[in-house]
């Protein structure tokens, strides 16, 4: 899976779960999701476990950071990394 | 003209202006305790100056350094340099690239150090009185730092990683938010400039106006425990607990607001958890740093340690083991803050409810965000939101009064008073609500577009600051509003008199002073040090031929264990013998063996009068009338006093009645028939709560005291002893009640007592200039003297009246 792909994916969770479909017109891949308190821990559990199972990859606990998840693009880098090693 | 404006040293020189005006602010309003805020101000500003100054590189140097500056002003030389030494070690150790788990193996060495010196088991001199605030410091730091070298060693960035450790706020607000190390690092700013001077003024000002809020609202609207009769009472009463929230985000927000001064940019600590419409939202937003803490240290590790797991009951297991190691750690946390451990089953109930509530609520958003959108109008939308805003705080403050109160039991007996339906309790409920409905639609105005809320925030952040310096330039000591605002005991009676207990009252009583590092002006008991435990109703007594250092004072008592000079246990002929019966005032806590005002009387006596005077001190803390009965039967009649003086003291009724439930809690077996026909008649029984025991007692008290006082006039008039009562108000003006005072003089005048009231005694003196220090209000020297100089007319010249009525 490509980093668009990727995008792809993390951007459809992000639009069901938080925004029932109807993604407002600012919100961009580099939105702040967990910084600006709009993914809260059942969310991105969710989406983590979302893209454990459809991506096969698997996360640890530290990872589960602003460092790593805050924006799509961050998660998008991070989650290629982690398929790349 | 812009471009002077924006010219660097001139930008520094106008925010400096606008820093020290915050400061004057925080100090007229006694934002901190010892409302030293301004003299700080001026340490801090010269680093602001330079930090804006100094290339990105020097940057992290600046902390560190301000740490120590603040450290000389806060604690003594050898102390400060001590503690920024610890600190240093303790920090470089961590960011070093020593293997994780020797650093683990360190860490828990520190902690045992500062265990032992925190209990007092050993000693470094006074550093002893530093150890609070370097654990307060260390205690989520080293947490946090442990858990991210577990899984990267190398620290990138070590003066950064390094200048984390050292938040200089913590010197005079040990109670701040847990900032995270990574925030700290990302928060860095790179650009040399301004980029969050207006952040952390708008963060100095919130907390200002918080604090404010708190302020004028708890000593407008405080509601006794005592007075819990009906549904409404019962429900004010749960309301008001909570307004302390005001005051500990006020000083949370204003406490972040300097690392905004430094050029580091954290994310919002606070979200507007007072408008959240579920349990969810309420936990993301009241206090987000310690969410971030507890999810990043427990929620997330344990979440994927149960991932696998086929256990049903995970989720629920989750959340209570999360919600529990929050429990624990507010415990650790009030530990390392006030030196002591307090488990109490409310604090625990406390956050297991909440936790249930927050699991429930996610579980409905995840219900909820499976189906579609429902189409409804904005009016409805808005009355479901403003009702379940009004549902989520109304628990809340439920909640957060289990939080406050001592136990289980109180909180049920609390419930049963308040069980008397009132039309009242409909009204206040409405009320509420509406207030949460311009809650909302304010909150909405405010946050509609980003250019509108910087605008608000612009005119509230400079519109606020000035409103208070004009309040305060032309206050009018009759109007209730600054009255309020300016005073430094904010307390009201209530407070006083139940002495306020609960999670962030003790926490933020602790050390919440600038200067308490300093040795002196700590305010503890010096009876764990020289006292022994009786069983009688004394429950404790001073251990005779005793010398002991403390607080930065000697204290020692002679061989009949009072705090006194040595006496014969004959009189001598021509010499008059005064009993002085009384509690920690008349022992002298707080002041040196030659300080007490017993002592001084009788030299003043002795010189002028021409008489021979004995004045003995049988004063000791936590004294009330129910000791100082007995302490005149078994103990001063064996050295034949001629005057026995009782001092009665504001609050005296509550002291008693602590007194009394403290006895019976503790089992004691009083060999005195009228007190147990009292207590029988008034249905207490040990096995009650404290509340409920004392709810019981204030009805009799009158009664309690009348029996008490004739008891000792009788015994002085057997042996021949001239009884006086004298009515010497505590240091705290606030609290004195005249109604209470004449009162009680009338049942000790009635019972036979000559009676004095002292009340005028601290006249034309400030609180600081007669007490030892703003944690301690016991009179210092000069206190003890104006004392003296009241006791000496009562024994030598009664009959004029310059002191006392």
């Amino acid at each position: 899976m490509n980093r668009n792909e990727i995008i792809k994916e993390v951007r459809e969770f992000v639009a069901e779960r938080l925004f029932r479909g109807n993604v407002p017109s600012d919100f961009t891949n580099d939105t702040a999701l967990i910084s600006s308190r709009l993914l809260d821990s059942i969310v991105v559990l969710g989406l983590i476990g979302h893209l454990e199972e459809t991506l096969n990859i698997e996360f640890e606990a530290h990872e589960v950071s602003v460092d790593n998840l805050d924006t799509i693009n961050k998660t998008a880098d991070f989650i290629s990394q982690k398929l790349a090693k | 003209m812009a471009r002077f404006i924006n010219n660097k040293a001139v930008k520094l020189f106008l925010y400096s202006i606008v820093y020290l005006a915050v400061f004057f602010v925080a100090k007229v309003i006694y934002f901190d305790k010892g409302s030293d805020i301004l003299n700080l101000g001026f340490i801090i500003l010269p680093f602001f100056i330079v930090n804006g100054f100094l290339p990105p590189a020097y940057k992290p140097y600046v902390f560190p350094a301000l740490f120590l500056a603040i450290s000389f002003y806060v604690f003594s030389s050898a102390n400060a340099i001590i503690l920024f030494l610890a600190l240093s070690v303790i920090s470089f150790v961590l960011i070093s690239g020593l293997q994780w788990i020797y650093k683990l193996i360190f860490v828990i060495v520190v902690f045992i150090g500062l265990f032992l010196l925190q209990s007092g088991r050993l000693q470094i001199g006074s550093f002893n009185y530093a150890v609070p605030f370097l654990a307060s410091i260390l205690m989520f730091k080293v947490i946090i730092a442990l858990y991210e070298f577990k899984y990267n060693n190398t620290v990138a960035d070590k003066p950064a990683s390094w200048s984390y450790f050292f938040s200089f706020q913590q010197l005079f607000f040990p109670v701040m938010p847990i900032v995270d190390h990574k925030h700290f690092l990302n928060g860095r700013d790179q650009k040399q400039g301004f980029f969050n001077q207006d952040k952390a003024v708008t963060q100095f000002v919130t907390g200002i106006f918080l604090f404010s809020i708190y302020k004028i609202v708890n000593q407008e609207f405080s509601p006794s425990v005592y007075n819990i009769s009906n549904s409404a009472d019962l429900m004010l009463y749960i309301i008001s607990k909570s307004i302390i929230l005001f005051k500990l985000v006020g000083v949370f927000i204003f406490s972040v607001g300097f690392f905004s001064m430094f050029d580091i940019n954290l994310p919002s600590s606070f979200g507007f958890f007072p408008l959240a419409s579920t349990f969810r939202d309420y936990w993301k937003d009241v206090n987000r740093f310690w969410r971030d803490f507890i999810l990043k240290i427990i929620y997330y590790p344990l979440f994927f340690k149960l991932k696998k797991s086929k256990f049903i009951g995970k989720g629920i297991l989750l959340i209570v083991i999360t919600f529990m190691s929050s429990c624990f750690f507010h415990f650790y946390q009030l530990y390392w803050s006030t030196g002591y451990f307090k488990f109490k089953m409310t604090d625990v109930l406390y956050w297991l409810l909440l936790g249930l509530l927050v699991f429930y609520s996610g579980y409905r958003f995840e219900k909820l965000m499976k189906q579609p959108p429902v189409k409804e109008s904005s009016f409805l939308t808005f009355v479901r939101r403003s009702f379940s805003v009004l549902f989520v705080q109304v628990v809340m403050n439920f909640l957060f009064f289990i939080w406050t109160t001592e136990s289980i039991g109180e909180v049920v007996f609390l419930i049963k008073q308040g069980c008397k339906f009132s039309v009242t309790s409909l009204l206040l409920l409405f009320i509420y609500w509406l207030i949460f409905c311009c809650g909302i639609v304010i909150k909405d105005t405010i946050t509609k577009t980003k250019q509108t809320y910087i605008k608000i925030v612009s005119i509230f952040r400079y519109g606020f600051l000035g409103t208070v310096l004009l309040l305060y330039c032309f206050k009018d000591p009759q109007n209730s509003l600054t009255r309020e605002l300016f005073t430094a005991d904010y307390l009201t009676v209530n407070q006083h008199e139940s002495n306020e207990e609960g999670y962030y009252t003790r926490l933020m009583a602790s050390n919440s002073n600038s200067k308490m590092g300093k040795e002196g002006n700590i305010r503890v008991s010096p009876l764990s040090k020289i006292s022994f435990s009786s069983n009688t109703v004394l429950r404790q007594e001073l251990m005779p031929s005793q010398s002991i250092r403390f607080n930065g004072t000697v204290i020692s008592t002679n061989k009949l264990g009072l705090r006194d000079k040595e006496y014969n246990l004959e009189k001598g002929t021509g010499i008059t013998r005064v009993a002085i019966l009384g509690a920690s005032y008349e022992m002298g806590t707080g002041v040196n063996n030659n300080e007490v005002f017993e002592g001084i009387a009788e030299e003043w006596l002795n010189k002028f009068s021409g008489r021979k005077f004995e004045l003995l001190n049988f004063g000791v803390p936590m004294y009330s009338v129910i000791q100082n009965a007995y302490v005149l039967e078994h103990k001063a009649s064996q050295l034949k006093p001629d005057i026995a003086i009782l001092f009665s003291h504001t609050g005296e009724e509550q002291r008693l009645c602590n007194n009394v439930t403290r006895l019976v809690k503790e089992g004691f077996t009083f060999d005195d028939v009228f007190i147990n026909f009292m207590l029988e008649n008034a249905g207490i029984e040990k096995r009650m709560s404290a509340l409920e025991i004392k709810y019981r007692l204030k009805p009799h008290m009158n009664r309690l005291f009348d029996y008490l006082y004739k008891k000792m006039v009788a015994f002085c008039e057997n042996n021949k002893i001239r009884p006086v009562w004298v009515f010497l108000p505590t240091t705290n003006e606030v609290i004195t009640d005249k109604s209470r005072i004449n009162n009680l003089r009338d049942i000790a005048k009635n019972a036979g007592f000559e009676t004095y009231s002292l009340k005028r005694i601290y006249s034309n003196y400030s609180k600081e200039s007669i007490t030892v220090s703003n944690v301690d209000p016991h009179p210092n020297a000069l206190g003890h003297i104006l004392i003296a100089g009241g006791v000496y007319q009562i024994i030598n010249e009664p009959q004029k009246t310059i002191v006392y009525e």
